[in-house]
């Protein structure tokens, strides 16, 4: 049957040997599916040919950037894996930039002082169609916000494989799908230049109360970032035995600055494989109401969940070990605060049982339009 | 306890990975090998690692994964899985003391063989 796919998009991008099968069983999450073949589309008439013949077989779809997802999305469902990983040409010119949606962010702001500001810790390896797919948020995202703020336009290969380009609300049936509605082949990116100036400040609190306080005290304007960091992940990048408050400001206002400053922010991009080392290998994503997330972070601290996180939006990542019941109590006080089940990280496989009807209904609204046939991602997101 | 043993699995270390950054192939990347270890997987893949230690560089936890890419080549030459390519490259260099085989003085070798 895979032989007339390989007739058509040629036989050295496409495989279903063994090995590419095991190591393409999984993303980040580290949960495993099952491959039946892997395929590294060049063009977007390969990922045409490729969707026409998912469709004619009944065969499932998962389009893969750079699998650093962390829930589940890029896990195969007996499925095709479409590794974009080949289509990464991409041209700067001014503030803006068109793309391919297996180019790297960080080889994106190699090229010139404007660049796609949204900074996930996976900023090195990420792929800008995986941060189209999951609405990629980071570090940033207090000043900057998400990946949407920054899309023109895209251009997507939908299930039924018709080319769509999306401008204004209609890039929102895409942005943040994760694949289940199209496979974005083609992006007009805005981009910005970072200021040249930046300093770091490091607040320690022994309690969440002052912290929170002087969270809501901080002038917004020219904070960049503001990050969280318990007692626990304080310990693991020896910042010693308090909770932080991490403070990137445009400007010279903190008192850490240039070589220094980098490497605080360097630990702090280690930050999640320090603790899944640990153990604590779910990594939640919860985004909170900002006038509720005192409250999130006193419950976390009672049950001693490991967490940090870009607490400027009010997404944190709180770290669970496999199977732990705590994960099933703290969605119970998400829907309680009013918060959202992932603020940056995506539904995937692993947040399905906690999203709601609103979410759910939304999503097969737009299969029904883009995927009557779920051939894109089945399985995922609801 | 191997390195790969602590690999989260978080995938940081694939555009380090001079393999990799050509190929594109998740399988040649150190995750990609670090899950076939994981499965015991004996395959002459393990042969496509420079052992360039970029990938430890990358690693937010530092694991030293070439260590377990040797280990491995060791195991694979046991069971006789090497390559073509490394089983004449190490005659060679039983016989003439260098990877290239007989080289005659100032002249190029005829055929270059890397693991
Ligand atoms: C160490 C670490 C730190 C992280 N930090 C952050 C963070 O700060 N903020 C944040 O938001 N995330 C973070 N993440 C999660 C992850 O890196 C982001 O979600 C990232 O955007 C995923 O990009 P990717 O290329 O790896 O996509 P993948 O993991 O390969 O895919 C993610 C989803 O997108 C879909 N997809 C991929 N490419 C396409 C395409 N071309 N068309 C349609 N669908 C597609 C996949 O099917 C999947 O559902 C982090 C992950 C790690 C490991």
């Amino acid at each position: 049957m895979i032989a007339t796919l390989k007739e058509k998009i040629g036989d050295e991008n496409i495989s279903q040997k063994e090995i590419d099968k095991i190591s393409y069983s999984s993303d980040a999450s580290r949960v495993r599916g099952i491959a039946d073949s892997i395929v590294w589309p060049r063009t977007l008439n390969d990922v045409r040919t490729v969707i026409s013949y998912a469709k004619r077989h009944r065969i499932n779809v998962v389009p893969r950037g750079a699998g650093t997802g962390l829930a589940g999305g890029a896990v195969p469902q007996n499925s095709i894996v479409m590794d974009m990983g080949r289509m990464n040409r991409f041209a700067v010119k001014d503030d803006k930039a068109i793309v391919e949606p297996g180019a790297v962010l960080d080889d994106i702001n190699s090229v010139s002082e404007f660049v796609l500001p949204v900074e996930p810790g996976s900023h090195s390896v990420c792929t800008v169609g995986g941060m189209i797919a999951t609405n990629a948020a980071g570090m940033r995202a207090l000043k900057y916000g998400k990946m949407i703020d920054w899309i023109d336009e895209l251009h997507v290969i939908d299930g039924n494989g018709r080319l769509i380009k999306a401008k204004g609300e209609k890039i929102k049936d895409f942005c943040g799908l994760e694949g289940t509605t199209g496979v974005v082949v083609r992006a007009r990116l805005k981009l910005a230049k970072l200021p040249q100036k930046r300093s770091t400040s490091i607040f320690s609190y022994d309690a969440i109360t002052p912290l929170v306080e002087k969270f809501n005290s901080l002038k917004k304007e020219n904070v960049l970032a503001m990050e969280f960091i318990d007692k626990y992940c304080s310990r693991l990048i020896g910042l010693g035995d308090s909770n932080h408050l991490l403070v990137e400001y445009e400007g010279d206002e903190g008192s850490i600055k240039d070589e220094e400053s980098r490497k605080v922010w360097k630990a702090r991009d280690g930050l999640y494989a320090s603790i899944s080392s640990k153990g604590y290998i779910i990594a939640e994503d919860p985004q909170i109401p900002l006038e509720s997330i005192d409250k999130f972070l006193y419950w976390l601290q009672k049950n001693d969940v490991p967490t940090f996180g870009h607490i400027g939006i009010g997404v944190v990542h709180p770290h669970f070990k496999k199977d732990s019941k705590l994960v099933e109590e703290m969605f119970a006080v998400v829907k309680k605060l009013k918060g959202s089940v992932s603020g940056e990280h995506g539904i995937g496989l692993l947040k399905k049982p906690y999203v709601g009807q609103e979410f759910i209904d939304r999503v097969k609204a737009l299969k029904a339009v883009y995927d009557p046939n779920n051939v894109l991602n089945g399985g995922k997101v609801i | 306890m191997a390195e790969s043993t602590k690999c989260t699995e978080c995938g940081l270390c694939r555009t380090a990975c001079p393999v990799f950054d050509i190929m594109k192939v998740e399988t040649l990347s150190p995750r990609g090998k670090v899950m076939l270890l994981k499965e015991d997987v004996k395959d002459e893949i393990f042969y496509a690692c420079t052992l360039c230690k970029n990938c430890t560089v990358a690693c937010p936890l530092k694991l030293e994964l070439d260590k377990d890419f040797k280990n491995h080549r060791a195991k694979l030459e046991e069971d006789n899985k090497t390559t073509d390519a490394y089983k004449v490259l190490i005659d060679n260099v039983r016989k003439y003391g260098n990877p290239f085989g007989k080289v005659e003085e100032g002249k190029l070798p005829k055929e270059l063989f890397c693991c």
